[in-house]
C-alpha cells in the first residue's frame, strides 16, 4: 500500500468529514454518531430497502467510491486496515430507519463477517430487518473444491451492491433482494493477476496480506497472453450456461497504467466473443487492495433475472460501471 | 440464593469490570507470548467504559442492564474482541424479556445461550484454544447446577472452576483461530488469553455472590 501523510487513528473519520464537506452533493456525514465514521446518500430513503456496504480502513475507493445513486445507500469503514465496526453498521441503519429492512453486504474476510453478523444480530434487538451477503468471489482464495463459503471477497463487491441496489429500487422486498444478491454471489469469480516485469512472469491468485501466488506462468506475459489465461482460468471456475451472459470487469492495480485496463477489457470481450456471450465489460480503477502491477478481473454469469437489474450506469471518480 | 435481582447484577458486573481493568498487566503478558499483545488493552478499555456506563445509574430489569453491558462493549472495544465478548452479554437478552429478577435456570440459559452464538458467530468450537474453550465448561457447568436445583453461591462456584480447568485445558492445545494460530507449536503450554478473561469473569461472578 501506498504510505499515507494522514494520521492512521483519525484518517477514517476525517476522510468522512471531508468528503461530506467538500461534495455534500453526493456525501452527507452522521457527525452525532458514536465514531464518525458512517457516510450516506444525502437523502434516505427509508420507504425501501437500503443497502449498507461495509469494508477495512484505507481501501480506497472501497467503500465511499461505491455510494451513489444506482449503488449504496450507506458506507461504513473501519479504521485503516481494521473492519469496520458493529456497532457503525447498526448505528447507520438506525439513523437510515427503513421500514422494509436493510441488506449488509462486505467482503467475507473474518473481521467484516464478524462485525457485519453482530450488527444484525443488534437490528434484531430493535426490531429491524436485516439480512447478509458476504461476496466470496475470490476463486483462488480456497483450494479446488472447498466449499465456496471458505473464499475471500474482491471486486465482485460492486456487482452485489449495483445488482442490490436495483432490486431495492424495484421495490423488492428485503426478503427477494436477499437472493438476488446471493444468487449473483454465487455466479460472480474473481481473478488476481499480478506481474513480475523482471523475470516477465504472471502470478495468479496472490494475496493482498503477502500470501503467496497459487500459480505461476511463464509463457503469457502479453496481454494476450493474460486475457487467454484469465478467461479461461475463470470460465472453468464457473461453467458459464449457454443461457447465461458474462459481464466482466477489469480493475488495475495501484502500479498498472489506466490504459492497459482498458486495453485488457477489450482483448478479453474479444477472445470471449466467438465462446459465449459477453454483457457489459466495465474497466478503471475500483480498489487500492494491491499495491501491485497487475489486475483484479471478475466474471459475473448472468441470466436474465439477473441482466434487468444490471442495466444501470454509474460513474465515480476513479470508474465508471 | 435462589434469584438475582438487578442490583446485585450490576454489583457482579461492576466487579467484572474492576477485575479486568487490575489484570491488564497479567492479559498483556500472556498475549504477547502467543498473540499480538493487545487483548489486555481492548479489555481494558471495554470494561473501563463499562464500569462508567454502570456507576451510579439504576435499572428496571436484567435485559436493559445486560443489554447496556454489551453494547457498551461492542462500541468502544472494536476487533474480534469486541465481537466476541459484546456477543457473551448480547446473545442471550431475548431470553431475559419480561424478566424483573433471574433464576439460576434463567441466568445459566441466558449463558448458554450467549456461549452457542459466540461457537456459531466464531466458527469455533472445543480445542480451538479459545475463550470458548473456557467458556463452555461454565456454561455446562451452570446449566448443571441449575437442573440440580443448586443455588447461586454454589453454582458460581463450581462455574468458577470449570472455567479455570477450561483455562488448564487450553494449555495443551495448539491454536486454530485468530492471530496465535502463526505461532503454531511455540501455543503448547501457554493458556489462551481469551479463556483467561472468561475464567476473570466466572472469578467475578464467584466473589460477588457467596
Amino acid at each position: 500500500m501506498l504510505p499515507y501523510i494522514s494520521d492512521p487513528n483519525t484518517s477514517t473519520r476525517e476522510l468522512v468529514e471531508a468528503l461530506a464537506s467538500i461534495c455534500p452533493e453526493r456525501f452527507r456525514s452522521l457527525p452525532d454518531s458514536f465514531n464518525g465514521r458512517i457516510l450516506l446518500r444525502p437523502v434516505v430513503c427509508p420507504d425501501r430497502v437500503n443497502v449498507i456496504v461495509s469494508a477495512g480502513g484505507g481501501c480506497h475507493p472501497l467503500s465511499y467510491g461505491y455510494l451513489g445513486d444506482g449503488m449504496a445507500d450507506a458506507c461504513i469503514n473501519g479504521n485503516r486496515r481494521c473492519a469496520p465496526s458493529a456497532y457503525d453498521i447498526y448505528e447507520a441503519a438506525l439513523k437510515i430507519g427503513s421500514s422494509s429492512g436493510n441488506l449488509l453486504i462486505y467482503n467475507n474476510y473474518m473481521g467484516d463477517y464478524l462485525n457485519n453478523d453482530l450488527a444484525a444480530e443488534l437490528l434484531s434487538l430493535e426490531h429491524i430487518p436485516c439480512a447478509l451477503c458476504g461476496a466470496t468471489d475470490d476463486c483462488l482464495s480456497a483450494p479446488p473444491g472447498a466449499p465456496r463459503g471458505e473464499r475471500g471477497g474482491q471486486t465482485g463487491l460492486l456487482y452485489l451492491i449495483k445488482i442490490a441496489s436495483a432490486c431495492a429500487r424495484a421495490g423488492l422486498s428485503l426478503k427477494e433482494v436477499s437472493r438476488i444478491a446471493h444468487k449473483a454471489n454465487e455466479r460472480m469469480s474473481t481473478l488476481t493477476v499480478t506481474m513480475d516485469y523482471e523475470r516477465q512472469l504472471v502470478h495468479l491468485g496472490e494475496g493482498f496480506s503477502g500470501e503467496p501466488p497459487v500459480s505461476t506462468h511463464a509463457d503469457c506475459f502479453s496481454i494476450d497472453g493474460i486475457a487467454e489465461l484469465s478467461f479461461d482460468t475463470l470460465c472453468r471456475d464457473l461453467k458459464p450456461a449457454p443461457s447465461e451472459k458474462i459481464y466482466m470487469m477489469v480493475s488495475r492495480m495501484t502500479l498498472t497504467h489506466p490504459e492497459d485496463a482498458y486495453i485488457l477489457a477489450s482483448r478479453i470481450k474479444q477472445y470471449a466473443g466467438p465462446l459465449h456471450p459477453v454483457g457489459r465489460v466495465d474497466a478503471g480503477f475500483y480498489t487500492n487492495l494491491y499495491h501491485a502491477q497487475g489486475f483484479l478481473i471478475t466474471f459475473l454469469c448472468a441470466d436474465r433475472e439477473l441482466e434487468q437489474y444490471l442495466q444501470g450506469r454509474f460513474y465515480s471518480d476513479t470508474f465508471s460501471f | 440464593m435462589d434469584h438475582l435481582t438487578c442490583g446485585q447484577l450490576q454489583e457482579m458486573l461492576l466487579k467484572v469490570s474492576e477485575k479486568i481493568v487490575t489484570s491488564e498487566p497479567l492479559l498483556t503478558e500472556l498475549d504477547t507470548v502467543i498473540g499480538d499483545g493487545d487483548h489486555g488493552f481492548g479489555m481494558r478499555i471495554g470494561f473501563s467504559a463499562v464500569a462508567k456506563e454502570l456507576t451510579g445509574r439504576s435499572w428496571n430489569s436484567p435485559y436493559d442492564l445486560l443489554k447496556e453491558t454489551g453494547m457498551t462493549l461492542i462500541r468502544v472495544m472494536g476487533g474480534t474482541s469486541g465481537v466476541i465478548f459484546g456477543t457473551l452479554f448480547i446473545g442471550g437478552l431475548s431470553s431475559l424479556e419480561g424478566k424483573e429478577s433471574l433464576s439460576v435456570q434463567d441466568f445459566a440459559d441466558y449463558i448458554d445461550m450467549g456461549t452457542k452464538s459466540i461457537a456459531r458467530r466464531g466458527r469455533t468450537s472445543r480445542g480451538d484454544k479459545t475463550m470458548y474453550d473456557a467458556l463452555i465448561e461454565a456454561s455446562e457447568s451452570l446449566l448443571a447446577s441449575a437442573s440440580s436445583g443448586e443455588s447461586f453461591e454454589a453454582a458460581f462456584e463450581k462455574a468458577y472452576a470449570a472455567a479455570k480447568q477450561g483455562v488448564e485445558n487450553t494449555k495443551s492445545m495448539l491454536s486454530k483461530k485468530g492471530r496465535s494460530k502463526n505461532f503454531k507449536d511455540k501455543t503448547l503450554g501457554h493458556p489462551d488469553t481469551g479463556a483467561v478473561s472468561v475464567s476473570l469473569i466466572f472469578e467475578a461472578f464467584q466473589e460477588t455472590i457467596r
